[in-house]
């Protein structure tokens, strides 16, 4: 019972597989519990009867003299990753000064209810060492029946920047094991450092203490640190997820790497390369990672929190990756998958070779990013002026349903199935049909553009934002006058590049074309599946417009391609598109409501 | 000792506004925005005034066009010059476009406009608005120019597009759709008015459609279907009809059907266009049926 939380986790990543993330969240604010903390982290657990579950933010107060644990438990976290909060819960510290934090949730008595165990990673002057206090039979209201003393393990260096601890059943012994980490800050990069305690008994003490395990870390200065472990792939054996709260000049940046397949020595396989996610303020004083498939769709979601630091009172920052989705058979790792970062200079496409999803979403050019505000806010202008042509695009929302004049531009901006609504709308609205046969010429005649790239005429996506509204365009060839010209593939071009200049992950935003080639449309993450994205609103796709050419076979995004149509195009459409034919097991046969339902996830 | 080096660290990163949160737009309310777009052929900037309540430090505002100064936690009125686009003119058509977009301190500023009144006047040449992203209410003419109204409440402001014709034809199009559910079929007629004295002569009406959709049915249309097939993937259904001449004043009626090429609950067809010489002079609504 104790391990139900854990397990959970583990049970739904094994049922998934593989595993990426879809959009973002906006941030989540909520009270901290002090002015200073010196370290902070998160667990998730279950303590009351209700099955939703608990997620409990920790933070390790600061004042003058003796330093405490400051908890708050969100109660039966709701599908949208919002919970009630309770007050602080202060527990007694382990010293004066720590440089990281952290909790979990395990069972190491025989009684059912579980025991919570506080870390701090003290740090005297010299050799920090790593303290925890177990709070016994933690109660349906959240406190510990008793404490029990500090236990002290020797440390991993002079300086920390973070640190976390994690409970998990490594080897064959049912005892469970206790994995201490901390960010080891030496002069130049950082590093995690951890020590497993194997066999963790009854009273808390572990049996022994292995070495420390060097793990590079993810940047040279970091405001908080964690870990946890899941289970992302086919293989058994767990992955450790480390995360650092990187901290740059600027903004922080959540940077976390997986380590595959803990062995039953502790160490893992082999390591991902950082995966780095935008973070939530410029300064933090601790941080902490967890996964739960909160909307409960059979997708892990992932929580990441940091103790912001402002001046005054702290506050705990959280946010949601929604949809941790199935690669099936397929070697990836998250960060091949999951590229919130810098978008590189990108040049027009001259040739099919060049014909990428970068170089056609063209998201280096600001007037992407503007129209695609425009877009949400349009959007959202619309939901106001006529509300009952939005009616089924706010169903999945609860605090919406029924009334889209409640909509407002953070909604749009934080829910990726609003993002799909809104450009489907807007691209539909703003967009008419040209054909190639006009569009090379007008473009390069009246522009002065030498725009040549050969089979198919695709348009970049600020060619039709820069030039094709133009009277020119609109009127010489009788089409109608409008924002935006194009063919099929310009229409999906364009409504990839908004998706993406909205944050959209980039591997849930998919340009794709039947075989033989008469169309090309988007597929994209819609209501925790792929589906069609082409003319018209995006609910026209899901109930009828029954195309034999939505059988989807090339696919192309901003990671995969080029455009031109071949076998690769096929594999990563397979692959990652994992509800299309050749992807998901349960599907062999395609048929349009297989795909474009609920049959296949 | 540690604790005492954070402090200081955390002292210097606040002086150095790095503790400052970015999002701009959550400290700003734009009250009201007013201005005239007033648009002749040579035009390259409009102004708008906006009365913006700042409820932060210091801002910025700009557009690419002009800038001002926002004092902290005050509500001023700022007249600010956006750009505008006259694209390039074709023998009949011409399109303006007006970039609203304004930044706080370098950040594109989010916010609705509690109210907005803009006045939108046309070239004098101008005889018909043809299209515009926004809903613009006819003013009728001021000192011979023609004029809208775009106004409303709670509105975020995006670009303003409007294209219009020269032309001296004026039609007037209507559009309506008498779907055959259960044959899966629709016939559309189009009523073309004559809004002038005189008569208009050689006219086309056109229109497209998604092929994969829809499929002519012939010998029930006046003018003809033609499919379009492009280079890959640009297959289009068109349908075009001649019309050698309207009387001043008079009407003609023409109509077309198509065959529903699978289950819809709806018909959405785009706007239907009347031709002068190879351009658009005139625009039906895109109109849609629902089961």
């Amino acid at each position: 019972m104790k391990k139900t939380v854990l397990c959970l986790v583990m049970l739904l990543f094994c049922l998934t597989g593989h595993a990426f993330a879809s959009g973002w969240s906006n941030y989540y604010q909520i009270a901290g519990v002090g002015s200073t903390g010196e370290g902070a982290s998160m667990a998730l657990v279950n303590l009351d009867s209700d099955p939703r579950p608990e997620l409990v933010f920790l933070a390790y107060d600061a004042p003058d003299g003796a330093n405490n644990f400051r908890y708050k438990i969100g109660w039966n976290v709701s599908a949208y990753g919002t919970a009630s909060w309770s007050d602080p819960i202060q527990v007694a510290g382990v010293g004066n000064s720590g440089q990281g934090a952290g909790i979990t949730f395990t069972n190491l008595d025989g009684d059912p209810r579980p025991e919570m165990i506080l870390m701090a990673y003290d740090a005297p002057s010299g050799a920090n060492t790593f303290r925890y206090r177990i709070g016994w039979n933690v109660g349906s209201n959240g406190i510990a029946s008793s404490w029990s003393g500090v236990f002290y393990i020797a440390g991993v260096g002079n300086e920390g920047q973070g640190a976390g601890v994690a409970c998990i059943n490594l080897d064959s012994d049912p005892r469970p094991e206790m994995i201490l980490m901390a960010y080891d800050n030496p002069d130049g990069g950082n590093s995690f450092r951890y020590r497993v305690g194997w066999n963790v008994g009854s009273t808390g003490a572990a049996s022994w203490w292995g070495s420390v395990v060097y793990v590079d870390g993810v940047g040279a200065t970091g405001n908080g640190a964690d870990l946890t472990f899941a289970q992302f792939d086919s293989d058994p054996r767990p992955e450790m997820v480390l995360m650092a709260y990187d901290a740059p000049d600027g903004a922080n940046n959540f940077r976390y790497k997986i380590g595959w397949n803990v062995g039953t020595d502790g160490l893992t396989a082999s390591w991902s390369s950082p995966v780095q996610v935008d973070g939530v303020g410029a300064t933090g004083e601790g941080a902490g990672l967890g996964f739960y498939d909160f909307d409960g769709n059979g997708r892990m979601d992932m929580v990441l929190m940091a103790y912001d630091a402002p001046t005054g009172a702290n506050t705990f920052r959280y946010k949601i990756g929604w949809d941790l989705m199935t690669v099936n058979n397929f070697v990836v790792t998250l960060n091949t998958l999951w590229y919130n970062g810098y978008i590189p200079p990108t040049q027009i496409p001259s040739s099919p070779s060049t014909q990428t999803g970068p170089n056609l979403y063209q998201l280096s050019d600001q007037v992407v990013h503007d129209t695609a505000y425009e877009a949400a806010m349009d959007y959202v202008n619309d939901c106001r002026a006529n509300p009952a042509v939005h009616v089924s695009e706010v169903s999945h929302r609860p605090d919406l349903a029924g009334h889209p004049e409640l909509v407002d531009l953070a909604d749009v901006l934080s829910d990726s199935d609003l993002l799909v609504a809104a450009i489907a709308w807007f691209v539909d609205r703003n967009m008419t049909w040209s054909d190639d046969a006009h569009n090379e010429p007008i473009l390069n005649n009246t522009f002065g553009l030498n725009y040549h790239p050969g089979w198919d005429f695709p348009i970049p996506a600020n060619y039709p934002i820069r030039y094709t509204g133009d009277a020119i365009f609109t009127s010489t060839y009788g089409y109608a006058p409008d924002r935006f010209h194009g063919d099929c593939e310009d229409h999906a071009i364009l409504r990839a590049a908004l998706l993406r200049a909205l944050g959209m992950n980039p591997s849930y935003v998919w340009n794709v074309m039947d075989n033989p080639v008469t169309h090309e449309y988007n597929v994209v993450a819609y209501r925790g599946a792929f589906r069609i994205m082409d003319y018209g609103p995006i609910g026209r796709w899901l109930a009828t417009h029954m195309w034999d050419s939505h059988r989807s076979y090339y696919g192309y995004n901003e990671n995969y391609g080029p455009r031109y149509p071949g076998p690769f195009q096929h594999l990563y459409l397979a692959a990652y598109a994992n509800n299309y034919p050749g992807g998901a097991p349960l599907c062999q046969a395609w048929s349009y409501l297989n795909y474009y339902q609920d049959t296949c996830r | 000792m540690k604790k005492f080096l954070s402090l200081i660290v955390l002292s210097l990163l606040t002086v150095a506004g790095h503790g400052e949160a970015k999002d701009v737009s959550k400290t700003l309310t734009v009250e009201e925005v007013a201005g005239t777009f007033d648009i002749q052929p040579d035009t390259t900037t409009v102004g708008l005034t906006y009365r913006i309540a700042n409820h932060g430090d210091d801002r910025e505002l700009s557009t690419p066009r002009g800038k001002a100064k926002l004092n902290k936690e005050m509500t001023a009125e700022v007249a600010l010059q956006h750009p505008v686009d006259m694209g390039k003119p074709s023998k009949k058509t011409r399109s303006a476009k007006v970039s609203t977009q304004l930044y706080a301190d370098g950040e594109q500023l989010l916010a609705p406009a509690a109210a907005y009144s803009v006045k939108v006047i046309l070239p004098a040449d101008a005889t018909k608005l043809l299209s515009s992203n926004k809903k613009l209410i006819p003013l009728g003419r001021e000192a011979g120019r023609l004029a809208y109204a775009w106004q409303g409440t709670s509105h975020y402001l995006t670009s303003f597009y409007a294209w219009w014709t020269t032309s001296t034809t004026d039609l007037a199009l209507t559009k309506t759709i008498i779907p055959d559910w259960e044959n899966r079929k629709a016939r559309v007629i189009i009523d073309i008015r004559n809004e002038s004295a005189v008569p208009a002569r050689n006219i086309m009406v056109k229109e497209d459609f998604p092929s994969r959709s829809f499929s002519g049915l012939t010998g029930e249309s006046d003018g003809r279907f033609i499919t379009f097939t492009g280079e890959a993937n640009d297959a289009r259904l068109i349908w075009e009809c001649p019309i050698a001449e309207i009387g001043g004043g008079r009407q003609a009626r023409i109509s077309y059907a198509v065959e529903l090429k699978h289950a819809m609950d709806e018909i959405a067809l785009y706007e239907t266009r009347a031709m002068e010489e190879g351009e658009v002079i005139a625009l039906s609504e895109a109109i849609s049926a629902r089961k």
